[in-house]
């Protein structure tokens, strides 16, 4: 897939300062799956803009265990490796338009380390010692929803033990769509028990996800 | 699907810190529309210690898709250009909190301004630039179902209610362009309009008469949005008759306009006008020393983002001459 010429010079310049490895696993299967094929694609032709990123790619026909070794219950789906081979955050759905500088974002902080929330909550996030789950139901057209996105994941970089975020494309998958009775985006859903709808600030994102 | 509308990925911006409460800043800059990001422009500029409070950073310009009457861009997204904007004013030292909102604007021996995150900003001057927000239409039902079917955003929600039924309230051009993105999604859309006609551009009007799946209601209002969960009905009721009808429907989208966000609390001789849009001299000044108002709060006649940007610079630069003066 070709990423236009501005687009490719923007996204080299976010990855510039990245200093390690980041290993982006992609999960596709034939049946039931519009995107996977472009999912692969843009993946593949984002990894070559970085020296540091990789993309290891997953036929789940083929390679029917990884399903459960990586509980993969969508296609697509992509994984961003953590260097201790962890993996809370992934996208179930193709990272496109508004959702693509999430994507961006995420091989980022992944590759630096390093994550834009302030201090104070990275260190209250950091504090949380019980599993939470966090799902961002998003569409690619919604403005507001790739910083709902991005607020989980790096959440779930700074404790990746105890908090792990998910992206969900509503359009893609309206069986969880209908599961989570998503009507608008973004919709976070926390442990699934409490949700809301709309953009929220780090510290308030944090805190409904303590109290989940 | 597009892969690669107008946006691009996030640059790290550079100077920006958060704001010091115990501080008293030059000018404190409420909204960063256009309006707002252009008066920051200006004030840092002038080496003004200069704080930005916003509920988010673009303001209505990250909903706009396409943005082609703006110098200097043939065509460029919303996005886009409100990014640009954001990178050109973190390259000085400005102190910005996003996410947060003004409650209420008091004036003592300085400004103080209480924000949602409980915090009080104390400035000598203030910019407010707190542009528009969505139009409700104020009928029942319809906060209980905002986010359950009541919808602002048709871009961000329209892909959810693919083969439902919609309704689309509104006659306008945001209105016409909801129609007809939902045509391709849902399997029946609504148009309900108060007026006897469109107020879209003519291009768009053709394309809705040419849509098979759209239904149009001219001069009928919503009276009521009802369910249980989510919406599953709207009352209507035509205007020359009063015959109320229900329409069955997953998703009530309102485009019916703009109202500015002016609904705070404030210094209370402030003057508003009666389309509750903030009154200014051709130099941004309010009727209150050292408040300051641009863009689309303002009672400017056109509301444009090169407008908006214009009348931020502009009050950015009477705030700066008003403190020279002090
Ligand atoms: C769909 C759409 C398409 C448009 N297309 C075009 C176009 O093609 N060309 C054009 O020139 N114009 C266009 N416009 C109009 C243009 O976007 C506006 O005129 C312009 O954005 C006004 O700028 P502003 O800074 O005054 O206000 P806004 O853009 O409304 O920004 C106001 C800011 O204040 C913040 N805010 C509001 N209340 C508070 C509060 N209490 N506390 C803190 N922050 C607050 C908001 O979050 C926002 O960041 C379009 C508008 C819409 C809705």
């Amino acid at each position: 897939m070709q990423i236009p010429e501005d687009i490719q010079k923007q996204v080299k310049e976010v990855f510039a300062p990245i200093d390690r490895k980041v290993v982006i696993k992609v999960f596709t299967s034939q049946e039931n799956c519009d995107f996977c094929k472009d999912t692969l694609a843009l993946s593949e032709s984002v990894a070559e803009l970085s020296d540091f990123t990789e993309v290891v790619h997953y036929d789940l026909d083929k390679n029917p265990e990884m399903k459960k070794q990586y509980q993969i219950t969508h296609t697509p789906a992509i994984l961003i490796d953590l260097p201790e081979k962890t993996n809370p955050i992934r996208f179930y759905g193709i990272p496109a338009g508004y959702e693509f500088s999430a994507f961006i974002e995420t091989i980022r902080f992944v590759g630096t380390g390093k994550v834009d929330l302030p201090d104070q909550v990275i260190a209250r996030a950091k504090e949380i010692k019980a599993p939470k789950n966090v799902k961002v139901f998003v569409t690619t057209q919604c403005p507001y929803c790739s910083g709902a996105v991005l607020t989980g994941f790096q959440l779930a970089l700074v404790n990746p033990e105890f908090i792990t975020t998910e992206m969900v494309e509503a359009s893609e998958f309206p069986d969880l769509s209908n599961q989570y009775k998503v009507r608008a985006v973004p919709k976070v859903v926390m442990n699934e028990t409490t949700s809301f709808e709309g953009a929220m600030p780090p510290d308030m994102y944090l805190e409904k996800l303590i109290e989940a | 699907m597009e892969l690669f509308f107008n946006n691009k990925p996030e640059t790290k911006a550079d100077l920006k810190e958060s704001v010091n409460y115990e501080k008293i800043y030059d000018t404190a800059i409420y909204g960063a529309g256009p309006a707002g990001l252009s008066a920051a422009l200006y004030t840092l500029r002038k080496n003004m210690k200069t704080a930005l409070i916003s509920k988010d950073i673009g303001g209505q310009v990250i909903t706009t898709w396409d943005v082609e009457n703006y110098p200097g861009f043939k065509k460029i997204g919303g996005y886009d250009l409100s990014k640009k904007m954001e990178e050109q004013i973190t390259q000085f030292p400005i102190a910005l909190d996003e996410g947060v909102s003004l409650v209420k604007l008091e004036k003592k021996s300085v400004f103080e301004a209480h924000l949602d995150n409980g915090k009080v900003l104390k400035s000598k001057t203030v910019i407010l630039a707190l542009g528009k927000k969505y139009q409700e239409l104020g009928v029942k039902g319809e906060k209980k179902f905002t986010g359950k079917g009541v919808s602002y955003c048709s871009t961000c929600d329209a892909p959810l209610f693919k083969n439902k039924t919609t309704v689309v309230a509104g006659g306008g051009n945001a209105a016409a362009e909801a129609l007809l993105e939902l045509s391709k999604i849902a399997s029946k859309v609504y148009a309900v309009i108060r007026k006897e006609h469109f107020r879209a551009d003519p291009v768009l009007i053709q394309k809705i008469e040419e849509t098979k799946n759209i239904e149009i209601l001219f001069n009928h209002s919503i009276q009521e949005i009802s369910g249980n969960e989510f919406v599953e009905k709207v009352m209507i009721q035509k205007k020359d008759t009063n015959e109320v009808k229900t329409l069955e429907t997953d998703a009530v989208f309102v485009e019916i306009g703009l109202v500015p966000n002016t609904s705070f609390e404030c210094v209370p001789s402030l003057t508003i006008n009666d389309q509750k849009e903030i009154r200014v001299n051709n130099k941004g000044e309010t009727n209150i020393k050292g408040l300051f108002a641009a863009g689309d709060v303002t009672d400017i006649p056109e509301k444009q983002i090169v407008i908006a940007a214009g009348e931020g610079a502009k009050a950015a630069l009477s705030a700066f001459r008003y403190l020279q003066n002090q």
